[in-house]
């Protein structure tokens, strides 16, 4: 687990970047380190602004950063230029020449590598194929809707036959329902291909629906990189949490015993939870139930709002306030006294960052190391 | 008022002068000289100019100081009425100019009259680089405005499918930019084919521009030259109409390529 | 060596600039300069007090000129922006072809359209009178100022307006404080380029004006072609360009200054790919 020898060498890999813009104080990646396992689909998650789109810029050289290396299957990389570095980018916008064909345009990077006009548009019609716009491929992009225009993008892309693959927040501009289809074809093609790829998105079930892993990035920082269930069930930080819809957080500290002592008592914790010492107690408000019994704990609701067909509560604890999302049907009044159930299964404890270091979880709890997953 | 210009020119020409004036023309020699001499202006400070521009444009195309510097550049030389680019182009250009002295200087030319003639000569020249020193800058900022980011980042787009400097060019940068261009050379060659001070100032009397000869006509004090002059401005809107009937195909079909209706 | 090629291309388009003015700077303070000197012998002021004497009607000129570039830059930038509009705003069923008649004037040859108007004209009564002639500078000005307020009027949103009537601005209100200073760069822009044609134009004046409207480049003509007066072109073409030159050069501060406040911030510190310094 400690040598990276025996490791397989990530698809690509982002060795301490920083890039900072000229004119301004505070870099926008502040030594970012990122791996992505080769073939795997890592989803770069994050706010907007926090270095997202920067990150695919270092990665596809259009942008050299200020300090850092960038590794492709191993080699280093920066100093690439784009055209030869083999990453192949699907951007927000669609980026189609419109003054070719969807044919032409899929054709393009065929033929910048030198191959025949002929071939390069054989090779090109398989990839619409791929994407189910081989009737369309006669068109030119004006023609074309977002969505269809971005499937082109996306095929064109493939048609590098990169080593890797930035998609930046490429159904963003997409509706709902067509996002979701385009995520399907998104990992068919994928899996298919086995191709490393790198989604950036600031959208998290977009992200937990695809990624093999997450990355999850503010402020030029990676806070945190694991699968997807791991991430909602055992966050790094009170800030992941957060961002990830994890409000509540119940200070204290877990016990030798591996028990979560607060002011609602000694709670017990699941095995998983290997920290001891200072730290919060977080559950997410889908898992938390209204209950009665002697494992629930007394609250008074703070506040209820209505989300969607499910209600918002907050409620206060001896411990403090607890965020819990009620199924339809149920709806307390404010000031109400209850009780909470926080399923044991549920529980997690984010360490305080200044606890005293005890070994490091499996889980990659500390800091911004690479996830063992 | 532009038809009304229009119509009274018909008017002045068609009735009661029959065709008269230009059969005249084709009687002519000096019109056909005069014509090609036009013609062989406003083509070749065109196509000068434009290569010009497309030159400098793509060489500085990649950094945004160097566009901006070029844009500067440019705007300085449009704010110059043409007038005073072809007087100081004279003062530059002519037997006793400052690029005659230079050239004594040096020791290429033994005086004036060893000066190669640029001013007032049958070939050009002078009027020619007034003209490219005038429009070259008028194509850059044509082009530089057709430039806008949305073409920058198709570029930068294209660079991750392994389009290199040259490739963007071609495959990027000149298809998107076609249509700017042509709309530049039109208006560039509608101009230095009817304007008149540039030639008056540092052509030859022969062979004389079209304008130049038109203006002669329509101030000479003999009447049967006015429908001359008038034919002759009406010769030059034609080929001026023919150029942009010209430049609006390419221009459609450019458009067409692009939205495939 | 990146640098260097930077320095080498400033120098170049600088010396593209100057090679033509440069003499002519000389030459309006030049007393004696008789080849092959390559700097004047003596220096003086002789021309401009030539120029200065009342018969050279130089200064008499350089007003017509003034006054006639000014009415011509406002009234060419008010219709084209009323124009523009129109064509933007409220898409007219015909808005192409309206827009190609408006374009129009600048394909048409000046010796035509002088000619042309001038048949009008005679029997209007505006021929040789300083209005006809600003109606005449307003033809090719015209088209300059439509496109650049097309252009201006692109990007200018009139939920803006609509947002300031419900606020409850007057119609007064609404232009004074919302469409003027939004529109203020292209207005200025505009205007520019008109002033820029009409006090360049030489051969429509000179038809239309009948030789009793005298404007500087009639002046700058006249002794550039006949005289053999050096010095005096050299101070005629020194008072011509610099009117404009410093209107371009106070135009492009005024719009550096504007720009700042109605940036659009979306594009600003660190946009998709306008990012500084990408690297080749």
């Amino acid at each position: 687990m400690t040598s990276s020898s025996s490791a397989p060498v990530p698809g690509l890999s982002l060795k301490r970047i920083t890039v900072t813009y000229p004119g301004h104080r505070e870099p926008v990646l502040d030594g970012l380190d990122l791996d992505v396992a080769d073939g795997r689909l890592l989803a770069l998650l994050g706010p907007s602004g926090c270095g997202k789109t920067t990150t695919v810029q270092v990665a596809s050289g259009l942008l050299t950063p200020s300090r850092g290396a960038v590794h492709l299957g191993g080699t280093d990389v920066t100093r690439i230029p784009p055209e030869h570095r083999g990453v192949a980018v699907v951007f927000q916008q669609p980026m189609l020449l419109p003054h070719r064909t969807v044919l032409d345009n899929v054709a393009f990077p065929a033929r910048m590598r030198g191959r025949s006009r002929r071939d390069a548009r054989t090779a090109a019609l398989a990839q619409l194929e791929r994407v189910g716009l081989d009737a369309l491929a006669a068109r030119y992009p004006r023609q074309l809707s977002g969505g269809q225009a971005q499937r082109v993008a996306l095929a064109r892309a493939l048609a590098a036959e990169p080593a890797v693959l930035l998609l930046d927040e490429p159904f963003s501009a997409l509706d709902p329902s067509l996002r979701h289809t385009m995520r399907d074809l998104l990992t068919t093609v994928q899996r298919e291909l086995a191709v490393t790829t790198v989604l950036v998105t600031h959208d998290q079930t977009e992200a937990a629906a695809v990624a093999d892993s997450v990355a999850l990035l503010d402020q030029g920082r990676l806070l945190q990189q694991a699968q997807p269930a791991d991430l909602y069930a055992r966050p790094a930080s009170l800030a992941v949490a957060r961002f990830l819809g994890c409000p509540t957080a119940l200070p204290g500290h877990v016990t030798p015993q591996g028990r979560f002592a607060c002011l609602l008592g000694e709670l017990d914790l699941p095995d998983t939870v290997a920290h001891r010492g200072p730290g919060h107690l977080v559950i997410r408000p889908e898992a938390v139930q209204v209950g009665t019994g002697p494992d629930t704990v007394a609250a008074v609701v703070h506040s209820a709002r209505p989300e969607g067909a499910f209600t918002a509560l907050v409620a206060d604890t001896a411990a403090g306030p607890v965020h819990v999302l009620l199924p339809p049907g149920t709806s307390p009044a404010l000031s109400e006294h209850l009780r909470l159930r926080l399923p044991v299964a549920h529980r997690w404890v984010v360490p305080d960052r200044h606890s005293p270091a005890g070994p490091p979880s499996i889980n990659g709890v500390a800091g911004p190391g690479p996830a063992a997953c | 008022m532009l038809l009304a210009g229009r119509g009274s020119l018909a008017d002045g020409l068609g009735r009661g002068w029959s065709l008269s004036a230009y059969e005249g023309f084709l009687h002519d020699p000096a019109f056909a000289d005069s014509l090609l001499f036009s013609l062989k202006i406003a083509t070749l400070s065109t196509t000068v100019s434009a290569a010009l521009a497309l030159a400098v444009v793509g060489a500085v195309s990649a950094s945004r100081r160097g566009r901006a510097a070029l844009e500067t550049a440019a705007r300085a030389t449009l704010a110059v009425p043409h007038l005073l680019a072809a007087s100081a182009f004279g003062l530059l250009l002519s037997g006793a100019g400052l690029v005659s002295r230079l050239t004594h200087a040096v020791g290429w030319t033994d005086g004036p009259a060893d000066f190669p003639v640029l001013v007032a000569d049958p070939v050009p020249s002078a009027v020619l680089l007034t003209y490219v020193w005038k429009e070259a800058p008028f194509i850059t900022i044509m082009l530089l405005a057709a430039y806008t980011p949305a073409v920058r980042d198709l570029e930068s787009a294209v660079r991750t499918l392994g389009a290199g400097r040259l490739r963007r060019l071609r495959h990027v940068t000149l298809p998107l930019l076609a249509p700017a261009l042509t709309e530049a050379c039109l208006l560039d060659f509608a101009f230095t084919f009817a304007a008149y001070e540039a030639p008056a100032l540092l052509g030859a009397t022969v062979p004389r521009a079209l304008p130049v000869e038109a203006v002669e006509l329509y101030r000479s004090v003999e009447l049967d030259d006015r429908p001359a002059a008038l034919a002759l401005a009406v010769v030059i809107g034609m080929v001026i109409a023919l150029v942009a009937l010209a430049a609006a195909t390419i221009s459609r079909r450019l458009l067409r390529a692009r939205t495939g209706s | 060596m990146r640098r260097a090629l930077r320095k080498a291309v400033f120098a170049v388009l600088t010396l593209w600039i100057a090679a033509p003015l440069l003499p002519l700077l000389i030459w309006a303070f030049a007393g004696r300069w008789v080849y092959p000197a390559l700097v004047p012998q003596e220096f003086s002021l002789r021309a401009w007090g030539q120029a200065a004497a009342p018969q050279q009607q130089v200064i008499a000129a350089t007003g017509t000129s003034l006054a006639l570039a000014l009415t011509t830059a406002l009234t060419a930038t008010a219709l084209g922006a009323l124009a523009a509009r129109g064509l933007v705003l409220y898409r007219p069923p015909a808005a192409g072809l309206v827009r190609l008649l408006l374009l129009a004037p600048v394909l048409v040859p000046p010796f035509a359209l002088a000619v042309g108007v001038q048949e009008v004209f005679v029997r209007a009564g505006l021929s040789d009178h300083p209005t006809g002639v600003a109606l005449v500078h307003l033809v090719p000005a015209l088209p300059y100022t439509v496109l650049v307020m097309i252009g201006g009027f692109a990007t200018y949103d009139l939920r803006m307006e609509q947002t300031a009537r419900t606020l409850g601005a007057s119609r007064t209100a609404v232009l004074r404080h919302v469409t003027l200073p939004a529109l203020s760069p292209a207005l200025l822009a505009a205007a520019t380029l008109a002033f820029l044609v009409s006090w360049s134009e030489y051969l429509m004046t000179v038809l239309v004006g009948g030789g009793v409207v005298t404007t500087l480049p009639l002046l700058l003509f006249a002794t550039a072609a006949g005289s053999g007066n050096q010095a005096l072109t050299a101070v005629l073409g020194t008072l011509t360009v610099a009117p404009p030159v410093l209107l371009f050069g106070v135009g492009a501060a005024l719009l550096r200054r504007n720009r700042a406040v109605w940036a659009d911030p979306d594009h600003d510190p660190s946009p998709s790919f306008a990012t500084p310094e990408i690297e080749r």
